[in-house]
């Protein structure tokens, strides 16, 4: 967080001169005050001016767009980031999307995501770090890569939709390959309103896989 | 790669001025880098079943990889 260090012979006069430096308006600004000031026995003597800190409350955006345009300098690559809200009214929850060119796209997404989980997890850290103090401090963010996470779910859907057609077809209970739980959970939401199959998840992590059950099932 | 590891902990740490790093290679050009940190801070970096330092070795290798290199990542607590 931007912030600036200033004095003044008043609370106010140490503010305003920060707010100056800062080149912001005092809404947009987080005041902390140091020191009162003291008054001193003949005028200045023994006095001590008002001290205060004043720092550019950041938006959830920008903290992210920053952390991840330090870390893609860091990296020695270089990538669009985009962060946009879940929507207009929650601003709890980020999606950020990140664009590179084709070569260096599969280091950052890694073996299975594996990459792309640990940028998500660092940013997580590193931003709940910075906004602990702000009234933006509880924030989800998700993150996806050259597409990477919704090419994957449009795939696995795919996938369960040719199993549920099997499961209908032969009217038989289909198991679909293990899966992580926020997979299996993608696909029971998928299937949510389907009347003619229901799904259960079956089996000990990490084998744990879904059922497609038809309803008329033999 | 020092650079690199010095940001992605500092972001993560409450004393980020304690935070010290060497490099030993190692024959056959892999990389261990030591990392230090405030004792406080140990857990920080670590985490609930080695999850954060997972994620910071998973970042560091894809950033080796791409370099053609090797790398390890030890932490320490500082005395």
């Amino acid at each position: 967080m931007k912030s600036v260090v200033t004095t003044g012979r008043t609370v106010e006069e140490a503010v305003t001169s920060a707010l100056v430096k800062l080149g912001v308006t005092r809404s947009q600004a987080k005041v902390r005050i140091i020191s009162e000031p003291v008054k001193g026995i003949l005028g200045w003597i023994g006095g001590r001016p008002a001290q205060v800190e004043v720092s550019i409350e950041e938006k959830p955006d920008e903290v992210v767009l920053r952390l991840m345009r330090n870390l893609f300098d860091r990296l020695s690559m270089t990538a669009v980031v985009r962060c946009s809200y879940h929507s207009e009214s929650d601003v709890n929850e980020l999606m950020i999307n990140v664009e590179a060119e084709e070569d260096v796209l599969p280091y950052l997404i890694g073996h299975h995501g594996n990459t792309l989980d640990a940028l998500r997890n660092w940013l997580t850290l590193a931003y709940n770090k910075q906004m602990r103090d702000t009234s933006f401090s509880t924030v989800k963010i998700n993150m996806d890569i050259g597409n990477y996470r919704e090419k994957r779910k449009q795939k696995l859907i795919h996938l369960a939709d040719i199993a549920a057609e099997k499961a209908t077809h032969l009217k038989k209970v289909i198991f679909l390959e293990p899966m992580v739980a926020v997979d299996r959970k993608l696909i029971h939401e998928h299937f949510q309103n389907r009347s003619d199959i229901r799904t259960e998840s079956e089996g000990k992590e990490p084998n744990r896989r879904i059922k497609i059950i038809p309803v008329d099932h033999d | 790669m020092e650079k690199l590891i010095r940001f992605l902990v500092e972001a993560i740490v409450d004393y980020p001025q304690d935070i010290q790093i060497d490099a030993h290679t190692i024959d056959g050009g892999s990389v261990t880098y030591r990392l230090y940190v405030h004792p406080d801070d140990v857990g920080k970096v670590i985490g609930r079943q080695g999850r954060i330092v997972k994620s910071l070795r998973q970042i560091l290798a894809a950033s080796a990889h791409r370099q053609g290199l090797r790398v390890q990542l030890e932490i320490e607590a500082k005395r």
